[in-house]
Formats: C-alpha cells, sequence, structure tokens
C-alpha cells in the first residue's frame, strides 16, 4: 500500500499547499472546513498508517484499534505539532508509539517464530505465499523498535531521514538496526529451517 | 514495494472512517463549547474586576479630585447625611477626645 499519489506541488494532502495550511484547516472551529481536512487527512493516510500498524502488530483487530486511537490522538494534540518534521511523519510516529504500546500491553512474554507462522497461516484476513508468510512472521519475532525501523524501510520504502523524524533515532543508529533486523531474519526465511 | 498479503473485512476502512469523524466532531463540538464557557467565565471576572476598580478608585470623587488620604476620606463624609442622634455622637467623641488629650497634658 502506497500514499495517495502526490500532487504536483508536491504536497500529499491533496487541495492544500502546505503543512501550515493543512493543520489550519483541521484544527477550524468550522465543521465545514475542518471536515473536509479530516476527509483528505483520511484519504491520504487512512490505509497506509493501518497497514504499518497491521505489519507491526500481526493481527487486524490490533491494527484496527491502533489505528482509530492514532487519529483520534492525531486530532486532539495537533495544537503541538510545532513543524519541526513533515506532517505525515509526525502522524507515523504516532502511529509507530501506538503500536509500541500495544506490543508492550498484550506482549507477556516471547512468542517464537513457529507460533507467529501458525497464526498468520490460520488468519482469514492474510493471504500470502509460503515466503510471504515466512517474512511476516519472521518480522514479528524482532524487538518492537527494530520491528518499527524494519517495516518502515523495507515495506514502506521510507527514507531513513522520514524514519528518523517519524522515530526520533539518528540516521546511524537506524542504518545499523535495519542491519541487525535483515540478520536475524535471514535465516527464518530458508525453507527447511523448521 | 512489496505485495501486501494483508486483508481488512468488506468496508472495513469506510467504516472506521465514519467512526473515526464522528469521534472528530463530537471531540471538537465538546472542545468549542469549553472555550465558549471559557471566555464567558474570563469577560465575567473582567467585568468584576472593572467595576471594582471603578467603585473603590480615589478619582471617583463628586469635585474631581482624587481622595487618597484618610483625612481626605473623612473630609468627604457629608454631614447633612448624618441624623441627629450621629450628630451628638460624633460631638460627645470629639469633646471626650479634647478632654483626654487635656489631661495627658496636665499630667
Amino acid at each position: 500500500m502506497t500514499m495517495k499519489k502526490e500532487s504536483a506541488n508536491n504536497f500529499p494532502f491533496t487541495g492544500y499547499t502546505s503543512d501550515k495550511t493543512f493543520v489550519n484547516a483541521l484544527i477550524s472551529s468550522k465543521n465545514n472546513i475542518r471536515n473536509r481536512a479530516f476527509n483528505t487527512l483520511l484519504d491520504t493516510l487512512h490505509q497506509p498508517i493501518y497497514y504499518h500498524l497491521r505489519r507491526l502488530l500481526g493481527n487486524h483487530e490490533d491494527a484496527a484499534d491502533a489505528t482509530q486511537n492514532t487519529f483520534i490522538k492525531v486530532h486532539t494534540s495537533l495544537n503541538t505539532f510545532r513543524f519541526e518534521s513533515k506532517l505525515s511523519s509526525w502522524i507515523f510516529s504516532i502511529a509507530t508509539r501506538q503500536g509500541i504500546d500495544l506490543i508492550r500491553k498484550r506482549r507477556k512474554e516471547e512468542v517464537a517464530f513457529e507460533d507467529h507462522l501458525a497464526y498468520l497461516e490460520s488468519d482469514v484476513f492474510f493471504d500470502g505465499d509460503e515466503a510471504s508468510t515466512r517474512l511476516h512472521a519472521a518480522v514479528l519475532t524482532l524487538p518492537d523498535k527494530q520491528r518499527a525501523v524494519f517495516i518502515l524501510k523495507y515495506f514502506e520504502g521510507q527514507d531513513y531521514k522520514s524514519i528518523s523524524e517519524c522515530t526520533g533515532t539518528s540516521i546511524g543508529a537506524l542504518k545499523a538496526s535495519f542491519h541487525h533486523a535483515k540478520e536475524k531474519i535471514k535465516p527464518l526465511l530458508i525453507l527447511n529451517v523448521i | 514495494m512489496k505485495e501486501n498479503p494483508n486483508k481488512v473485512p468488506t468496508n472495513f476502512f469506510e467504516n472506521q472512517r465514519a467512526a473515526i469523524l464522528s469521534e472528530v466532531s463530537i471531540t471538537s463540538n465538546r472542545r468549542t463549547s469549553i472555550y465558549a464557557l471559557r471566555n464567558v467565565g474570563i469577560i465575567s471576572i473582567a467585568a468584576s474586576l472593572a467595576i471594582s476598580a471603578w467603585i473603590f478608585s480615589p478619582w471617583n470623587s463628586d469635585d474631581g479630585i482624587p481622595c487618597v488620604s484618610y483625612s481626605c476620606l473623612l473630609e468627604s463624609i457629608e454631614l447633612n447625611d448624618l441624623s441627629e442622634s450621629e450628630k451628638l455622637m460624633i460631638e460627645d467623641w470629639q469633646e471626650e477626645e479634647m478632654e483626654e488629650e487635656f489631661g495627658i497634658y496636665q499630667f
């Protein structure tokens, strides 16, 4: 899933020219202006945020909850947005935090790769071939922050600068994290491991 | 970009969009009400302060001269506004004060 095609001025939110004008519309006291802006926000980021959380959390129910919480949180926290990063990066950072919080709340003990694999194979909302299922199960074995970095880089194709804005981590640390994640995943993708 | 094997229930995004927009609308209206109440409170306090300042202002005198000392305030009391008994009582006090003062000097 990719973000909606960017407009001619390279701004992702169609009908708006900058983060400033878009945020002003999102916090407008006029219902029609605010609703139009929020619809545009959902047109652009609803699916990318959901699929980001789905890969992070590994199941539909948790991803759906975290997605809804993310957009409510965005709405209630917009007045704290300081325009120090792109609005979309800021929203992804809220989503990632929501996801990591949920992982920590739900996970009482380490879940093995084989259990993730068995869960995905029986999930009616997961339709991947064997290689894809093994990859998604392997990602779920990564530590939460490393998992978020791997998903943002590998599945969502974000550049290190955007991921750095999203996670608040230096680019050097992100490169190291992505490298370690790949090294952990590689052996699990070989079909005869289990 | 890799192929996405994650699927969602039918109409999931439409239903969730409606739920999010509804929640956003409720939160916004609640926030607008709180701001309105807060503004009413601020205006009430400001009005009270302004009225108090006007009532107790030393510039609020009939002759337009600011009255900023205790003696000035005493002088501003209109004797005509007092009843006969009050006038007599004040005269008694003044006489007592004179006697006490005289007594002190006698010692």
